[in-house]
């Protein structure tokens, strides 16, 4: 807050010997201070008036464009991403070397998965800016994404030694999370609570993120605690109440999953709330209402084609649990791996290729899933199963046996599925 | 199907990116709120019979609305608040001594939604759900050794004072609360960690609406000068009826210089020390590694004050982050800066055409680089009464920059004086001033010094008072 004398007393070179533009400075300084204290949608308002009244400022048009992503994050509402990236096409139109906007640039390619031109983005950031975390960081992020995940390391070691705060611990958490080391993430996810933010949604995206790495470990007491948490930081975040419905189902309350379910999908229609509610309706008998969301399941994929949309792993898992439509699984799993190549698509990979009959390829795949050692019972499920397709009994009873002992209940369709796979091989 | 159709169609305005959060966006931001520190002070204790103390506080977490619960404000677990004191090489602004102050949050079962319920009867009663703890680590660099204390020396765990929220939670909070949350630690050394009213006081509404001062501001004549009450009338304490995060240590003189004596001679090496604060927050290793389980490492400072207005004043704000990763001895790389400020220059004789002294202003580097509040220990504390708001310049040398930094000092007026050159000899008739002279409540006359929290029942925000008038214990 002391920052807000800045100008008053600033020794800002740029405004030598020009009082007006000082004074100018100083007083857009004070109204900033202010406005950074409002609710995104206020903020949007403000700066709204501010770029139409003077549409030369850059500054302003970045702002509005740094909080239509802000907004984005909190809604995953696409239409304020494309709003964003139109008013930074404005400014870098103007402006081609606009180091604010080409930072914002890179997150929302992040954001509409353009990885590779993300890495490109950065790594130019990096040389102009090397002391500045932030580009460090979508460096990592988009690194993560494509499956490289040694220079992802190095680039998300930088940014917390620049920098230890909330931004590089939650990255710091999820690299150990997916370099084997549950406990480690926990613990570091906690840390980037206590770090701490102003935005709600930074709080509770990072209590979602810590009640995931309980949940992977079954500890649904604990997760629990955090999805509500998120609940409370940031009312109506659809992921703490689609983390709350996997937390009681995980703990076998099948009629509070379902309401919490029920919540998240009428903030966002994501496709996993939909999948786990046909699941959820199945297992109480509720045909009628599972089929309306296997439908839903399919209009989402639909709607995802008609925005051109070409690769969506959430389906294509969701498709290859269900036995349905295993084919479209496979189209969309095949689609994302030419698009990202981390563990997680290659996962879905496999699943769909199992579940398309093609055993050997499905094992390559697999294979790649694990090798970052990463603690996932998902993982290891479908490498038990594959393994079983061909006919490797060990193989298979190894990895489902570590399946069940990562989490006995990391899907209670998968894991009854897994047991009885697990009593045939053992035979 | 239909109607799920409809529904889906309603939320997804515009279909590119539908799935977009499908990776793992964490965020990105550019604030840190806990870390962030406001205010640095050091001066010799005021408080009867405690003259030989020296009291050091820093302020974390500006503005905080005294009624913003449920949780009002945590100090970080994840930040470690360090005092740096300098008390050998002629203050090289390399630290000798460290006193470093950890947090840890215990969170009690709670059947209620909020973190304090019913009137509070001590600061870790059971009506507090969320209770901070903290660990006082106290290092001497030069021989290596580290002292640690959770326990004050009756055995009471060290523990954060509870926020005041009004008449039927925290009645009577000072007494009740405030002081409870003092510890004397078996070192001789008092300790306060919790919240308390903003110390600091300026006219900032004034200023960024274009430098409009409320009269006779920006130059107090006569009367408007004097004393300790607000100058102009009509000026505006942007600061008042706000809370800050305090931690506040007593320490003996003698625990502060290298040869552990009071010094009494103003040119002995060791009759002056230098101080400042920072935030850290620690390192941690991305890869995990079997043979090196311990993955959370050394501490990163993240947030630096020394002297009041540094940052604010002289370092352009493009240099703000690697001002704050970066130490006192190193503070020569900013010299360029601080030697020629731009408020000289720009605003003091570009607007108000007064003559100021030319770059570069050693005068200014002197109190600057490195930046850290020097105290010159053989200088008695002056009583609250006598104290001057414009310390030496008042001709009361126990106030910044000479004597440390007390909480009642005018900062920005001897800033504005100190700049225009009053150091050495220049503009001392022009009594520069942003027209507040004073705190919106009076300061307690003993340890920690800043006053009570501002309450959330009743507060000078709700009020329209501007901090004053209101009893912050209610």
């Amino acid at each position: 807050m002391r920052q807000a004398i800045l100008l008053a007393m600033t020794a800002g070179a740029a405004f030598a010997q020009d009082p007006e533009r000082l004074a100018a400075a100083m007083k857009e300084r004070a109204l900033l201070d202010n406005i950074m204290r409002l609710k995104t949608d206020d903020r949007i308002k403000v700066y709204s008036t501010l770029t139409g009244a003077k549409p030369d400022n850059l500054h302003y048009q970045n702002l509005l464009a740094a909080t239509y992503v802000q907004k984005m994050r909190e809604t995953t509402d696409p239409s304020y991403l494309a709003r964003a990236s139109k008013v930074l096409d404005g400014v870098l139109a103007v402006e081609g070397s606009n180091y604010e906007a080409l930072r914002l640039r890179n997150e929302v390619e992040l954001e509409n998965h353009n990885f590779r031109k993300v890495v490109e983005g950065s790594k130019k950031l990096v040389r102009i800016a090397p002391e500045d975390p932030w580009n460090w960081g979508t460096l990592g992020d988009a690194l993560m994404e494509l499956g490289e995940y040694n220079e992802a390391a190095e680039a998300y070691q930088k940014m917390v030694t620049l920098r230890p705060d909330l931004s590089s611990y939650n990255r710091a958490a999820w690299y150990r999370y997916v370099a084997g080391d549950r406990k480690g993430a926990i613990e570091l996810m906690k840390m980037a609570i206590s770090a701490g933010s102003r935005s709600g949604e930074h709080m509770a995206w990072c209590w979602v993120e810590l009640g995931n790495l309980y949940l992977r470990g079954n500890e649904t007491g604990e997760a629990a605690k955090a999805f509500a948490a998120a609940a409370k930081y940031q009312p109506n975040y659809h992921s703490a109440y689609g983390g709350i419905g996997r937390a009681l189902a995980a703990s076998g309350d099948i009629k509070g999953a379902i309401e919490a379910y029920k919540k998240a999908q009428s903030i966002v229609p994501m496709p996993d709330y939909a999948g786990a509610l046909h699941d959820l309706y199945l297992r109480e008998g509720n045909q009628a209402e599972a089929a309306k969301q296997l439908a839903t399941l399919d209009v989402l994929d639909k709607m995802g084609q008609a925005a051109k949309e070409s690769c969506n792993r959430t389906i294509a898992l969701i498709y290859a649990d269900k036995n349905h439509r295993v084919d479209r699984a496979l189209e969309l799993a095949k689609a994302e791996i030419a698009l990202r190549q981390d563990i997680f698509t290659w996962d879905a990979l496999a699943w769909a290729l199992f579940k398309n009959k093609q055993y050997d390829e499905a094992q390559k795949a697999i294979e790649k899933a694990l090798s970052m050692g990463t603690p996932e019972a998902q993982f290891h499920y479908h490498a038990g199963m594959i393994a079983a397709a061909r006919g490797d009994k060990a193989n298979a009873a190894k990895h489902l046996e570590k399946a069940l002992e990562l989490n006995p209940a990391f899907d209670a369709k998968q894991a009854a599925v897994a047991r009885e796979k697990l009593a045939e091989v053992r035979g | 199907m239909l109607r799920t159709l409809k529904r889906l169609s309603a939320i997804a305005v515009s279909l590119t990116g539908m799935f977009a959060a499908s990776h793992r966006n964490g965020p990105l931001m550019l604030e840190d709120q806990t870390a962030n520190l406001n205010d640095f002070y050091i001066f010799r204790s005021w408080e009867q019979g405690r003259s030989d103390r020296v009291v050091m506080s820093m302020s974390v977490q500006g503005f905080q609305n005294p009624d913003q619960g449920p949780s009002y404000y945590k100090f970080s677990d994840s930040v470690l608040y360090r005092f740096n004191i300098n008390n050998s090489r002629g203050l090289d602004g390399n630290p000798d001594l460290q006193i470093d102050v950890v947090f840890r949050t215990e969170l009690r079962e709670n059947p209620t939604f909020v973190a304090y319920f019913g009137k509070l009867s001590a600061i870790d009663g059971p009506e507090v759900f969320l209770v901070q703890r903290y660990t006082v680590v106290v290092r001497n660099l030069r021989t290596g050794t580290a002292t640690f204390y959770d326990r004050d020396r009756n055995g009471r765990l060290l523990t954060v004072a509870p926020p005041n929220m009004g008449p039927k939670s925290t009645p009577n909070y000072e007494e009740t609360l405030g002081r409870a949350a003092i510890f004397e630690l078996a070192n001789g050394m008092r300790i306060f960690a919790g919240p308390r009213d903003d110390a600091f006081y300026f006219d900032s509404g004034a200023t960024f609406d274009t430098l409009n001062f409320r009269a006779p501001a920006p130059v107090l004549a006569g009367a408007a000068d004097q004393g300790q009450g607000p100058a102009a009338p009509a000026a505006i304490d942007g600061f008042a009826g706000y809370n800050i995060s305090l931690i506040a240590v007593e320490a003996p003189i003698t625990m502060l210089t290298a040869d552990g004596t009071v010094p009494t001679n103003p040119q002995a090496p060791n009759a002056r020390i230098g101080a400042w604060a920072v935030t850290a927050r620690q390192l941690v290793t991305i890869r995990p590694s079997p043979s090196d389980p311990i993955h959370i490492g050394e501490y990163a400072q993240v947030g630096r004050v020394g002297n009041p207005l540094t940052v604010e004043a002289l370092i352009p704000l493009p240099m703000k982050d690697r001002w704050n990763r970066s130490h006192p001895a190193d503070d020569r790389q900013f010299a360029q800066f601080i030697g020629d400020p731009f408020f000289a220059t720009g605003i003091l004789r570009g607007v108000y055409n007064l003559t100021v002294p030319p770059a570069p202003r050693n005068d200014l580097l002197g109190v600057f680089v490195p930046d850290i509040t020097r105290i010159d220990l053989t200088i008695a504390p002056t009583a609250a009464a006598s104290q001057s708001r414009l310390g030496p310049l008042g001709n009361d040398n126990a106030g910044w920059p000479f004597g440390g930094r007390r909480i009642g000092d005018d900062v920005v007026d001897i800033g504005f004086r100190a700049i225009a050159g009053v150091l050495v000899g220049l503009n001392g008739s022009v009594p520069l001033g942003d027209g507040v002279n004073s705190n919106d409540v009076p300061y307690l006359d003993r340890f920690p010094f800043h006053a009570a929290p501002h309450a959330g029942f009743r507060h000078s925000q709700s009020e329209g008072t501007n901090g004053r008038g209101i009893n912050t214990n209610q």
